[in-house]
């Protein structure tokens, strides 16, 4: 499975705004990582709505197999909590540690690489740019979606060079690797983020005007569908923090 | 300096110069102060305001720093008791691209705008929204001490150029945000070891609050502080090895 960020990001069926996007990224965030709102049984129902909208989601703007794929993994983990449950001592340590680890990240990660996979760049820059948000932000901002693809790619090119020369956990140069990965990655990133430069330069990405863009964006059905639900998610939060709700 | 800009722009060139986002002509300024280190200041230190160019490196740069300290916490959460440590392990690998940024944009804001972003970040993936108030915090004062220090410092004609001792301490300041991963340990411990108890049951809480007590607190932060500083010094070394060497440090 390769994350890639093409220039024509696949949407699939659901379209959505960058803007719901976003929302929805740090709603999913910030109830199923963080578990904010505690574990009153309304919160946990909210929780798990919240995690199959991320899955559906995923799946519904054609990456089906990648949702399916992290869909089994996450019951395949609920599986394994159950079974480890009566463990004890370190083994029971560990597999409680990662297994609780897995499950509260995965949905926020389904929910960031579904972001970060129907997003292009433009979209997500305009967006932002309608939301008011300063160049300063913006930029580095669309910089790093678009990077954290190639240095991935990068990485994976030099590992293999180094695996080649030795330079791995268990090859004869081990200690050598973080210069040796360290300094040709930070190199090539440089390079590419000048070139990155020139060309955003030449298309007139430091002007004083507006910046226009073909990208579309705007408000639709789903859009409010998502945005009342994340809504939905905090207005439970706040009554169940209140007492009205238990 | 300012002086020569002006009698530079005449109102015919003054389309040509594109004299605020870009103070260099496209890719020259790094071999040039690289090859001529006894140049007068370059218009690159002295504009004060930060161009797309820099931003567009601040991306790159925060991108390879998150990799970097990606790695750090993976190692240091796989291990059982590493987790106080995480905070020494980012140090220890993030300084490097820190300290490129920061030879490359040696402007005030840069710095500032890697711990916003970082921010954004560790708010996105980690979830704990006291990391986004420390990354913030933490890159604004290392943001003053790399830039403020060293203006003052010199305020003569020389080409204006940060002590190592300045850099060191601005670095080991910016990895001061790593603190905002274990601050729930220490503020409202009560109802957040409560949560964990609920959420992972009484074991993992327990071993958990075993690692953290909280005597620990100065403990992280000298952590932190070292880890920044030992990175530093690693990143110096790589600077001086191999990026200056490349032209792009």
């Amino acid at each position: 499975m390769t994350l890639t960020i093409s220039p024509i990001a696949q949407h699939g069926m659901l379209r959505c705004d960058p803007r719901t996007k976003l929302a929805f990224t740090l709603t999913v965030g910030c109830f199923c990582l963080t578990s904010a709102g505690g574990d009153a049984p309304v919160m946990q129902q909210a929780r798990g709505v919240l995690i199959c909208c991320t899955f559906l989601l995923l799946a519904g703007s054609g990456r089906l197999k990648q949702a399916l794929a992290m869909g089994l993994f996450s019951v395949a983990c609920v599986g394994l909590a159950h079974v480890t449950a009566h463990w004890h001592g370190t083994a029971a340590w560990f597999s409680t540690m990662s297994l609780t680890m897995w499950m509260q990240m995965l949905p926020s990660g389904v929910a960031a690489y579904w972001l970060m996979a129907t997003t292009t760049a433009s979209e997500l820059t305009s967006a932002l740019q309608r939301m008011h948000i300063p160049q300063a932000v913006t930029i580095p901002l669309a910089v790093m979606f678009r990077f954290f693809p190639t240095a991935a790619e990068e990485q994976r090119a030099i590992n293999d060079a180094m695996r080649m020369r030795g330079v791995h956990i268990r090859g004869r140069k081990a200690n050598r690797m973080l210069e040796y990965r360290v300094v040709p990655l930070v190199a090539n990133m440089v390079r590419i983020g000048d070139e990155l430069t020139q060309a955003a330069l030449t298309r007139g990405l430091g002007a004083r005007t507006e910046r226009t863009s073909i990208a579309r964006i705007g408000f639709h059905g789903l859009d409010i569908v998502l945005l009342t639900a994340c809504g939905a998610c905090c207005a439970l939060w706040a009554l169940t923090a209140f007492g009205v709700l238990s | 300096m300012s002086t020569i800009n002006d009698s530079n722009r005449q109102p015919s060139t003054r389309l040509a110069a594109n004299p605020d986002d870009n103070g260099n002509p496209a890719g020259s300024a790094n071999t040039a102060s690289a090859t001529s280190p006894a140049r007068p200041e370059s218009p690159r230190a002295t504009a004060t305001r930060l161009g797309p160019r820099d931003y567009i490196t601040i991306g790159v740069y925060t991108v390879l720093y998150f990799v970097m300290i990606s790695i750090g916490a993976l190692i240091t959460h796989l291990i059982p008791v590493g987790m106080p440590f995480a905070g020494f392990a980012c140090g220890l690998l993030g300084t490097t691209p820190l300290m490129l940024l920061m030879a490359k944009s040696q402007r005030f804001g840069a710095i500032s705008i890697m711990g916003i972003l970082l921010a954004l970040l560790m708010g996105a993936v980690h979830g704990n929204y006291y990391t986004v108030a420390t990354s913030i915090i933490a890159a604004v004062l290392a943001d003053l001490i790399a830039t403020r220090i060293r203006t003052r410092s010199n305020g003569s004609t020389e080409a204006p150029t940060r002590s190592t001792g300045v850099t060191l301490a601005s670095v080991s300041v910016f990895n001061l945000w790593s603190i905002g991963m274990f601050l729930p340990f220490y503020i409202g411990r009560a109802t957040y070891l409560q949560q964990l108890t609920a959420r992972k049951g009484a074991e993992y809480a327990g071993r958990l609050a075993g690692l953290f007590p909280a005597w620990t607190l100065p403990l992280v932060i000298v952590l932190g502080l070292l880890g920044g500083l030992l990175g530093g010094a690693i990143g110096l070394a790589l600077l001086r090895r191999h990026f200056k060497r490349a032209g792009l440090a």
